[in-house]
């Protein structure tokens, strides 16, 4: 890690802390200088020093006032993930325990392990025989296929037109991987954003695959 | 075209030659599905029409081939990964 990506990495505490320092230690500099500045009995030497305490002031108070935009700009930028571009074209940082390989197709490749601790079930969107099953599941309900399309980022280069949905149990004891459904090219036809489940083995015998109900069809456009 | 253009297509390349080694398997329905995705990646990339990653976008490919591909370490399932990481990094 280098210098750059570990101060992006840093929560703002540290930098807040940083600055709370530095902007004390020139709020106490200017009040000692302030009291100070009435002790000279001789008046150039005290115009003299009225001099010097005024610059020396002004420059406490410019470091605490850049002090105070900078961290009020790197925190609003932290919250707001402004940061982003600076990650981009870095390793990615995966939290997801799966292979690189397939924690890229969550959002920034995170994604959570879970085991069930009791059978719960899932939905699969899929079009015809060569889709019907898979490891990609969901934990989203959806009424059309344009928005499984979209927020499952189904890109239809691969023939999947989401018009049918299966529902899939999965027994306890499972493991699972979740997240958010990553954008897929182009990101204004695939955003993503949905719910996303991973299994390593969608032809385990355990799995009970039923038909859900109908969901309504409209037509996907991507321009 | 530039380095980077030229190293995504050679990853693109790659994962062609091995989804071409897998044609005669089972999963020729989604093999011949791969293969025509990964010849229009290669055609936007080559003429500078690929949408940028900007870090986030996927190109689908990893999506497709983890759902069906029968092992996870299948050497197509790395190719492709290859693809991916290094359009997220890179362009």
């Amino acid at each position: 890690m280098n210098l750059g990506e570990f101060l992006v990495a840093l929560p703002p505490i540290p930098y807040f802390s940083l600055g709370l320092l530095v902007i004390a230690f020139c709020i106490i500099y200017v009040f000692y200088f302030n009291r100070s500045s009435g002790k000279s009995e001789n008046s150039a030497e005290s115009a003299e020093q009225e001099k010097s305490n005024m610059k020396i002031k002004s420059v406490a108070v410019s470091l605490s006032l850049v002090m105070f935009v900078g961290l009020s700009a790197l925190i609003l930028a932290q919250t707001l993930d402004l940061n982003r571009q600076i990650v981009f074209a870095e390793e990615a940082r995966s939290s997801c325990p799966l292979p690189e390989n397939i924690a890229v197709t969550f959002l920034d490749s995170q994604c959570e392990q879970v085991e069930l601790l009791m059978p719960q079930t899932f939905f699969r969107y899929y079009d015809n025989n060569d889709n019907q099953k898979g490891r990609y599941l969901t934990t989203d309900q959806y009424h059309t296929n344009v928005a499984a399309i979209t927020n499952l980022a189904l890109n239809q280069d691969w023939g999947n037109k989401a018009e049918k949905m299966l529902s899939i149990t999965l027994p306890a004891g499972t493991t699972v991987y979740q997240g958010v459904v990553a954008p897929q090219n182009p990101a204004s036809c695939y955003p993503g954003g949905g719910q996303q489940t991973f299994i390593e083995d969608s032809r385990d015998p355990n799995l009970f695959w039923t038909e859900g109900p109908t969901i309504t069809k409209q037509t996907f456009t991507c321009p | 075209m530039d380095n980077k253009k030229l190293e995504f297509v050679r990853l693109v390349d790659h994962a062609l030659k091995v989804a071409e080694q897998m044609k005669s398997g089972n999963q020729k329905e989604q093999i011949n599905h791969l293969i025509s995705t990964l010849q229009t990646i290669k055609r936007q990339a080559t003429a500078g029409q690929l949408e940028p990653s900007q870090g986030t976008s996927t190109l689908g490919l990893s999506r497709g081939v983890a759902d069906w591909i029968d092992s996870l370490d299948s050497p197509l399932l790395k190719a492709v990964g290859a693809i991916e990481k290094y359009y997220q990094q890179h362009l």
